[in-house]
């Protein structure tokens, strides 16, 4: 168990050296949001009704961002071959990485969530249902991310290609969250959506930790 | 025959067109997955051809 | 009966066995899909509701169900290379991903016909169509994937984990576009597809996936064949067969 705070431990030491891991992506997602509000005008009402996806979205892609380099300094470094090689699992490194890299991610974008809300002329239910979405779809969110950079670890300008690897498989989760939004939106009954959301996400973190210490384990011995 | 004539072939009540633009496309479609290994098989057959003469004529030079 | 399947992953031996099989599988299948556009062209009976352009089926569907076996072949052959170590599993993998992307392709652009005049778009976010662009995109993925790691000279078994990962997925794309769809749209159309065919709509349509089958057989082994070939030309036997003929 102590790997598995150590491995933690240095994923925020390293952030905390390094800002623009976390920062850099952040603004990113800030941008594209800013894009989205500027292309579609300063109407309230066409605003209302896109926000909640255009957030959402815009978090996805600024995910890819930061999972470019989620593996590429330990494996240079040569710290993943010792992961690889000692007797700690790496189930458990590549879970500790996903949970830093998460906290990292989605948690200054939740507490900025409300902020965009106002700006998007959000009310305080449709925030909190935002935010719900955000906080279930998030971890399958990052645990995907992280096996399309397991598998690209070492590839120059991998973050695009994370995409191209990684997106098909976000489109379950998003037809969930939207659905999701959809059912608050009418007031329906959202439990279904958040069933099926915690559901993929046991599948996520069942399956993919093992589908990234595999890349990983591939990675090192190479 | 479903059709009468040529002309109601190529027509077939105005969705001539699409039906046989589909046709066409399916197979080019196939067609390029045909000829894209043939291709390719010829190319290292060659490939190979050459390699196999450098590698003797170097044998010769070397005595 | 395991010691025949021990020879097949020998590159060598499977080049020899397969020497046919490519011409004769290919001119059955050509056989096969002459006779069934023929039959769909021509003598196959027009729709009541659709008229003529029902005759897209027979290009589009087998289109359909052989993209998706394209790509459990793909996922049995990234299996088995994962699992037994098997390179020529790992080829075959290679292999079947190009055929998969431009058999998925084909179903969209189809699809996309037949819509047209049936349905009066381009492009209609099905969820039949749209499951199929979510496995196009998955064949797009792996073929980069694999190209990067050509480049770089690494392993290719990353891609056989996501080809794996993907298989996993698919069913769940299935069911959440399926769901996904009748939230967005209301059912304003019914597919022609399921109400009972008479034999001179189905026999066609078996012929041309029967077509379908066989040729993409016979590329996929021509494609192996050739990847084999590539790999080990440093050999003696491949020498040889570059020499002859």
């Amino acid at each position: 168990m102590t790997f598995f705070y150590r491995t933690i431990a240095r994923e925020f030491l390293n952030y905390r050296r390094k800002p623009g891991l976390f920062l850099n992506p952040l603004i990113f997602f800030g941008l594209v949001v800013f894009l989205f509000v500027v292309g579609l005008g300063p109407d309230e009402a066409k605003l209302n009704q896109a926000a909640s996806i255009f957030i959402l979205v815009a978090s996805l892609l600024s995910v890819l961002m930061s999972a470019e380099s989620a593996f590429d300094q330990d494996y240079e470094e040569g710290s993943l071959e010792l992961v690889v090689v000692s007797s700690n699992s790496l189930l458990i490194y590549s879970l500790a990485k996903s949970l830093a890299h998460w906290v990292v991610t989605f948690l200054p974008l939740i507490l900025l969530v409300p902020f965009i809300g106002i700006g998007l002329f959000l009310d305080v239910e449709q925030i909190w249902v935002l935010c719900l979405g955000i906080l279930l779809v998030s971890p399958t969110i990052i645990l995907l991310a992280s096996v399309g950079a397991a598998m690209t670890i070492s590839l120059p300008r991998n973050g695009v290609l994370i995409g191209l690897l990684v997106l098909p498989f976000y489109v379950p989760p998003l037809i969930f969250v939207t659905g999701l939004f959809e059912a608050a939106l009418l007031k329906q009954n959202v439990f279904p959506y958040v069933y099926w959301l915690i559901g993929l996400l046991f599948l996520a973190l069942g399956l993919a930790p093992s589908a990234t210490s595999a890349c990983l384990r591939i990675a090192a011995e190479d | 025959m479903i059709f009468e004539n040529l002309e109601d072939f190529f027509w077939m009540e105005g969705l001539g067109p699409f039906v046989l633009g589909a046709y066409f496309i399916t197979f080019v479609v196939l067609g390029i997955n045909l000829f894209f290994p043939m291709i390719r098989e010829k190319r290292l057959r060659f490939e190979l051809r050459n390699e196999n003469n450098e590698l003797r004529s170097d044998a010769r030079f070397e005595e | 009966m395991l010691g025949w399947f021990h020879r097949l992953g020998s590159p060598k031996t499977f080049f020899g066995m397969s020497k046919s099989w490519p011409k004769a599988f290919g001119l059955l299948s050509l056989l096969l899909l002459a006779l069934g556009t023929v039959w769909g062209l021509l003598f196959a009976p027009p729709d009541y509701q659709q008229g003529h352009s029902v005759r897209i089926m027979y290009v589009h569907v087998p289109a359909a169900a052989v993209a998706q076996s394209c790509y459990l072949i793909m996922a049995i052959s990234s299996a088995v290379f994962l699992i037994w170590n098997i390179k020529l599993a790992d080829w075959a993998a290679k292999s079947m991903a190009p055929i998969g992307a431009s058999l998925a392709f084909l179903v969209l652009i189809t699809g996309a016909i037949w819509g047209k005049p049936t349905w009066g778009t381009w492009w209609v976010w099905d969820a039949r169509l749209t499951s199929t662009l979510v496995l196009l995109l998955l064949y797009l993925g792996i073929i980069a994937l694999r190209n990067a790691l050509e480049e770089k000279g690494n392993d290719g078994r990353p891609c056989a984990v996501l080809a794996l990962v993907g298989l996993v997925n698919l069913p769940i794309i299935k069911y959440s576009v399926d769901w996904w769809f009748t939230l967005h749209q209301p059912a304003s159309f019914t597919l022609t597809e399921k109400p009972k065919m008479p034999p001179e709509m189905w026999i066609p349509l078996l012929l041309m996936a029967a077509g379908y089958y066989l040729f993409v057989f016979s590329v996929w082994t021509s494609r192996i064949r050739n990847e084999i070939i590539s790999r080990e030309r440093k050999t003696a036997w491949a020498k040889a067969w570059a020499g002859s003929q």
